[in-house]
Parts: structure tokens; C-alpha cells; sequence
């Protein structure tokens, strides 16, 4: 068992977020575009991963100054600059979203008035405010429960006719469509609906009409809990990722939740196991370590891994129950945790523990990559002898997405 | 309109700066902030972190602890990791939150170092100013702290030398060559004995306006001679008028070795470039009078002219790779027009 290794001690906090930010999370939002109003420093991390994969054409940034925050100015700047932003472009963005930084939560504004009067005059904009404050992750919903519900309360009240579409809550990467979990949906006629795979606005206001929510990822719960609300629909999580029982278990429930066909679970069961075995006798004595960046269900991955005959030596995960006295555990958090071995004879998957063990062979995957069940099993299983083939350390992995 | 950014990304702010003067000094570095301060600063300002992890730690401050401007919990916190890590000093870094609550961060290092004896400091960044500013401030404490007796006067110190001014880690390491007696470079590539010792160097270069405060310390305590500006080949190409944007020092220094150049200066106010702004539209209207541009490549947008891209950490973070190098100023007179 893994405790809360924040606790008493300062935060480590590490280099790697596989290009995600909150701000890249909202604009799963298609057709909409985000003013940040912030001390300058704020947006620079957002700024960058903008430039760095190409959608700083939906980022601008309103900085704040000492003076504005102290004489409150900067309420009526943000419409200001709401107005020089929105006035440059043609056509407008279906949404603008004002994105805010934890000095707003210290200073408690109001920002109805402002998106009202965005709204009053730029009628075909939806303005919505959202929230990047880690600072009240103790005291409010932590940061990403927040933005998923955020995002989804900027819908409309109005409800739509139901349509035979599933959507996807909680996670900002939409699942593969060769995912078992899109095929079982698409084959019996649903629309497997996640914003992040649209760039039509209309998509997003197509949330309200599914016939059920799928919450991937805890984060999403709250939003689910919204939407059933408001629009009546109904949502069932969807955790089981790596854990053959529970995969089949979920994917049960799904097609008896929506009356459609099982799938044959035991072939798929099958072929899984089978890569994996096959991929482990070929990796033969080389070690696995898997951290929480990777996979929000180190463990549950693990366990799979090692039932199909992997060695996986260390998990690097904070507040992650490990329940298995032989597993060695480290804190990705604990600053006197971090342990730097020579990385040989070690696959690492997930960036930070392939940094933390200087390891030779990365595979760099960020929360999953929206690749779960079984499809996820054997893409991962091919990215373990992708590994093998060319290995790469961290720092590699990093120099190759220098532009 | 002003302070609203369209085109540019923001740059790296004070308490990287700061963070970067300290970086390889061996003290425990908290900045005070939730954590997105600090992974700013490690994803995107500090290039070595990548490497080699350095002690700089985020307080982990909360809404609560903010509001009730209980200190208790960062001094303790600071105290708990510094009896494992055994740091040279401990430094406490500000961020926006702080600001708004008013922490005495000069308080709160002198209640620390009261109670572990260990030399402590506070740098009350924002997150509003430039890096040179923290970085300055840093530099300066640190020497004025630490620097002792002077023993004997060699070799050269170069003074605010930041990979935050270079395209990537090589570059940094390239610049260290244009000094064949180097005795030491603070911040990097250093120890904290070279800190300690910084007193003994016979002269002192400003390789940006991070080191002046420190260089006019060194200076009047020790009479150490400084100059600044980096000692770049002089060329003689013909070209036409040309900007470079930039750290003041580094612009002003390619601008002299270029000839026929001014500097525009982002980030110090140090007063050696011919312009001083971050304003998107006051850099069109400068860049407009020119025939050739030298600037991180996010600047493109910004020019109509020939641009020559040359990244720096400070601005884009490293995300882009070295184009040409301040340190082959004919390189870069092969682009020019």
C-alpha cells in the first residue's frame, strides 16, 4: 500500500504530460477557442503545448498586471479583450471560453456578467468560463472533475429527442475506433460520440441527445451526474481497462444496458491472452516498470501482465493501493523516493519511471492513450516489441519532438 | 490592445528565473504554489530538469492555507525535506497566489533559518515579472550571502549565464568557450563552491542582464572589473538594417558584432537595447523598420521582413531546435539581406 506521499513533504513534480493541459482538454470543444486571463505566467505552459502541437491559433492570452488585479480593472478588460478577440475573427468561434487561474479563486469574481454581455453582443457565441486552479483542489472538486463538469454545464438547458448515440464523459482522449468498446457500439448501429474526434460544434450540442453517457474515467462522474439532470441521460461507468474480468463483466452490462448483441467474448478473451503470452515468452527475462502517468490503473495492468506471464518490477504511482507485498513500489510524488538505476534490461512504460530508472527502452504513453480493453492489451503488447526493436530512453523520446 | 498576447506565447517569468540562478547550487528550492507554477517551470523553463531532476519543490499551497496565511505549513515542510536532502540553503520562490495574500517571504526565511540554522531566502516573484528579474534578484542574494574573502584574483567570472538564453543545453555549453580562462559561470555549469569563491575571479563578464545586480555587488565590495555584453567575433557583411529581439544583453551583443543592427530587449529594461517592449503591436511597428528580423521563431507572424529564427528557452521553451547560434554571428550574416 501506497500512501499520500504529498503529505508533510513538498510536491515533485515532473516535466512530462504527454502534451495535455487543461486547456487542450477544453478545446475537445469543437469550433471553440480559449482567452486566458491571468498573470502572464499562467498560460505559458498552456501557450507552448499550444505551439507545440499546432492549435496556438485557439489560445490568446489576456495578462494581468499588479494594478488590474488590485483595482479589480481587469473585470472590464477581459470584455475588452473578449471583443478585440472575437472582432479579428471571421468567422467567430462557436464558443469562446474564458479560462481562469487560481488568483481568481482567491478574488472571488463573478464572471456572469461578463459572459452575458460577451454573449449580448456576439449572440452567435456561446462564452463560457472555466477554471485552471489547482489551488482548491482540497477545498472544491480537484481540478479535472471541475473541467469535465464545466464543460458540459456550458450546454444548452433546452433537451433533444434522443437519438441511438453513446457518448463519452470524462476523458479527454477519445477512445480508438478499433477499440472493442467502439465496435461493439458501432456494430449494432450506435454512434460511439466523443467530442475530442469532431471539429463540428453540432457534435458537442449532440451531447444532450445520447441515449447513454459512458463515464471513462472518474474525473467524469460529476459531469454524468449533470447531464442526467438536465437532458434525463441516463450513465454507467466504464473503468475496467486491463482486467479481463472486469472487461467482459462491462462490456456485458453495456449490451444488456442497451439491448444489443454480446460479442464473442471468449475469442476476444482468447487472442488477447495469446498475443500477450507470445509477447512475454519473446521479451523473455526483461523487466517491466509502469507508472501512474501512463496509466490511471497501473495495477490493474499489472496484474494482467503478470498473469500472462510478464515480470514487472516496480510501479511508480502515488495513492495507488498496491495490495501485493512482493510488487516494489515507488512514489512518483516523494522527493526522496526518486531512484536513478541504470535502466538496463528494463522496459519502461510511461515517461516518468522510464526517467526515474534511467531506462534504454520508453514506451511513451500518457493516461492510456484512450486504448483500453482488449484493444489496448495488444497495442501495448505491440508497442513492448516496438520497444525492444528501438529502444529509446526518455530523453530520446523528448529530443524527437523538438521542432 | 495592450497585455493581450494574439501571436506571442508568455515568457518565462520570475520565479524561473530565479529557480535557474539556483539550480545547480545544491539548495532546496520551494517555489510557493498549488503546482502549476512549478511544472511551468519544469516543463518549459529548465532544460536541466530533463536531465537530471534538481531539488526544486512545489509548497503544495492550498485555498485553506491561503486564506488563513498559515506559513507554518511551508516552513514545516521545508524544515522535514531539508533534514533528508541536506541542502547547501533553502529558498523560498513567490507566485501569483502569494502576491495577491501578501506573504513576507523575508519573514518566513528568516523564521527558517531561525529555527534549522541552515542560510535561508525568500524572493517575492510574482509570476508577473520577467525571468531576468528573479534571476537577478537571486544572484545577487546568493553572492552577497555566500561570497567571502578574496584569496587571490584569476581567471574570469561569467555572471548570468542562463540556458534560459539558449536554444538548448549545447548551446549553453558552446558559450562557455568564448572564455579561455573561465574560472567559473553562475548559473550553470557551476558548484556552489564556484559560488562561494566567486570573490577570487580577476574580472567579471555580464553575459546577460540576469548577472548585473550581482557584477555591481562583486564589483563594489571587491573592486572585481566588469563588463557586459559577450565577446562576439565582429563581422563585415553587407546587409541591410536588422532587428535582433531579444534577452537585452544577448540582442545587444549580436547587434554589435552584426554592425549595422539594433536590439530590441524583451524581458530587463537594462537599458543597453534601442527598444524595450513585449507588446504585440509595438513590435510589428518597431520589426517594420527593418529589412531583416533575428528572433525566436514565434516572432514570424510578427514580421514582414526576412526573419532569421533563432530559439530561446526563455520564449519558446525549447520546443524548437538551434537554427543558427549567436555564437557564428557570419552564420547568421549568410541569411541576412
Amino acid at each position: 500500500m501506497i500512501s499520500d506521499a504529498s503529505g508533510g513533504l513538498p510536491r515533485y513534480c515532473h516535466p512530462y504530460h504527454g502534451g495535455w493541459d487543461v486547456a487542450r482538454i477544453a478545446l475537445d470543444i469543437p469550433e471553440s477557442r480559449i482567452l486566458f486571463i491571468c498573470p502572464i505566467s499562467c498560460a505559458r505552459i498552456i501557450c507552448l503545448n499550444a505551439i507545440k502541437y499546432d492549435y496556438k491559433d485557439r489560445v490568446d492570452v489576456l495578462a494581468l498586471t499588479e494594478d488590474d488585479i488590485v483595482s479589480g480593472a481587469y473585470e472590464q478588460k477581459t470584455i475588452d479583450a473578449a471583443c478585440e478577440v472575437l472582432d479579428h475573427l471571421n468567422p467567430k468561434p462557436k464558443a469562446l471560453i474564458l479560462y481562469v487561474s487560481c488568483i481568481d479563486a482567491m478574488l472571488g469574481n463573478d464572471h456572469s456578467f461578463q459572459t452575458q454581455e460577451i454573449m449580448d453582443r456576439y449572440p452567435e457565441v456561446n462564452c463560457l468560463v472555466l477554471k485552471m486552479c489547482p489551488i482548491t483542489r482540497y477545498s472544491g472538486d480537484l481540478p479535472l472533475v471541475a473541467l469535465q463538469h464545466d464543460m458540459y454545464q456550458a450546454l444548452p438547458m433546452e433537451t433533444v429527442p434522443k437519438e441511438k448515440t453513446v457518448a463519452f464523459i470524462g476523458t479527454n482522449i477519445a477512445p480508438h475506433p478499433e477499440s472493442d468498446l467502439v465496435r461493439v457500439l458501432e456494430s449494432a448501429g450506435y454512434r460511439a460520440l466523443h467530442i475530442q474526434a469532431s471539429d463540428d460544434y453540432r457534435d458537442y450540442l449532440a451531447v444532450r441527445g445520447a441515449s447513454l453517457n459512458l463515464c471513462m474515467m472518474p474525473f467524469g462522474k460529476s459531469a454524468c451526474a449533470l447531464l442526467q439532470q438536465r437532458y434525463g441521460t441516463p450513465f454507467m461507468p466504464y473503468f475496467a481497462k486491463y482486467d479481463l474480468a472486469a472487461i467482459r463483466e462491462t462490456i456485458t452490462k453495456l449490451c444488456d444496458t442497451l439491448t444489443i448483441p454480446l460479442p464473442d467474448l471468449d475469442a476476444m478473451e482468447r487472442e488477447t491472452v495469446s498475443i500477450l503470452k507470445k509477447t512475454a515468452a519473446e521479451i523473455g527475462n526483461t523487466e517491466l516498470i509502469i507508472d501512474s502517468i501512463a496509466t490511471l490503473f497501473p495495477n490493474e495492468l499489472r496484474k494482467t501482465l503478470e498473469d500472462c506471464g510478464f515480470k514487472v518490477r516496480r510501479i511508480y504511482g502515488d495513492s495507488v493501493n498496491i495490495n501485493a507485498p512482493d510488487i516494489d513500489a515507488g512514489s512518483v510524488r516523494m522527493p526522496v523516493e526518486r531512484s536513478y538505476g541504470a535502466g538496463e534490461n528494463v522496459i519502461a512504460i510511461g515517461m516518468v519511471s522510464s526517467s526515474f530508472e534511467g531506462a534504454q527502452k520508453t514506451i511513451d504513453v500518457f493516461y492510456d492513450n484512450g486504448e483500453w480493453g482488449h484493444y489496448g492489451l495488444r497495442k501495448l503488447a505491440e508497442r513492448i516489441l516496438d520497444a525492444c526493436r528501438d529502444p529509446k530512453s526518455s530523453q530520446d523520446v523528448r529530443k524527437e519532438a523538438v521542432k | 490592445m495592450k497585455d493581450l498576447f494574439l501571436t506571442l506565447p508568455p515568457f518565462a517569468p520570475d520565479y524561473g528565473g530565479a529557480c535557474e540562478a539556483m539550480y545547480e547550487l545544491g539548495g532546496l528550492v520551494l517555489i510557493h504554489d498549488a503546482s502549476g507554477c512549478t511544472v511551468n517551470y519544469v516543463s518549459f523553463d529548465e532544460p536541466r530538469f530533463h536531465d537530471r531532476p534538481g531539488t526544486v519543490f512545489s509548497s503544495g499551497l492550498t485555498e485553506i492555507d491561503a486564506v488563513m496565511g498559515d506559513d507554518n505549513v511551508l516552513i514545516e515542510k521545508a524544515i522535514r525535506t531539508a533534514e533528508i536532502l541536506h541542502p547547501n540553503f533553502i529558498a523560498y520562490v513567490g507566485s501569483s497566489v502569494p502576491m495577491v495574500v501578501g506573504t513576507d517571504f523575508e519573514g518566513v526565511a528568516a523564521e527558517t533559518e531561525a529555527r534549522c540554522g541552515i542560510p535561508t531566502f525568500g524572493f517575492d516573484c510574482n509570476g508577473i515579472h520577467s525571468y531576468v528579474w528573479g534571476a537577478d534578484k537571486a544572484l545577487r542574494a546568493l553572492a552577497d550571502r555566500f561570497c567571502g574573502e578574496k584569496t587571490e584574483s584569476r581567471g574570469t567570472l561569467v555572471l548570468g549565464q542562463l540556458p534560459l538564453d539558449d536554444a538548448d543545453l549545447g548551446a549553453s555549453r558552446r558559450l562557455l568557450t568564448l572564455f579561455p580562462d573561465l574560472r567559473a559561470s553562475l548559473s550553470f555549469n557551476c558548484t556552489f563552491d564556484d559560488l562561494r569563491t566567486a570573490q577570487n575571479a580577476e574580472r567579471i563578464v555580464v553575459a546577460s542582464a540576469s548577472g548585473l545586480s550581482c557584477a555591481r555587488l562583486l564589483n563594489e565590495r571587491y573592486g572585481i572589473p566588469y563588463t557586459v555584453g559577450l565577446p562576439l567575433q565582429k563581422i563585415d557583411h553587407a546587409h541591410g538594417p536588422t532587428l535582433v529581439i531579444g534577452e537585452d544583453v544577448r540582442a545587444q551583443s549580436l547587434a554589435e558584432a552584426l554592425g549595422n543592427a539594433d536590439a530590441l530587449d524583451l524581458f530587463s529594461a537594462a537599458g543597453l537595447a534601442k527598444y524595450h517592449t513585449i507588446e504585440e503591436g509595438e513590435i510589428k511597428t518597431v520589426a517594420a523598420q527593418y529589412d531583416n528580423v533575428i528572433a525566436d521563431p514565434c516572432f514570424k507572424p510578427l514580421v514582414n521582413c526576412n526573419f532569421v529564427p533563432m530559439p530561446t528557452v526563455s520564449v519558446t521553451g525549447g520546443i524548437y531546435a538551434e537554427t543558427v547560434s549567436p555564437l557564428d554571428p557570419q552564420a547568421i550574416a549568410a541569411y541576412l539581406r
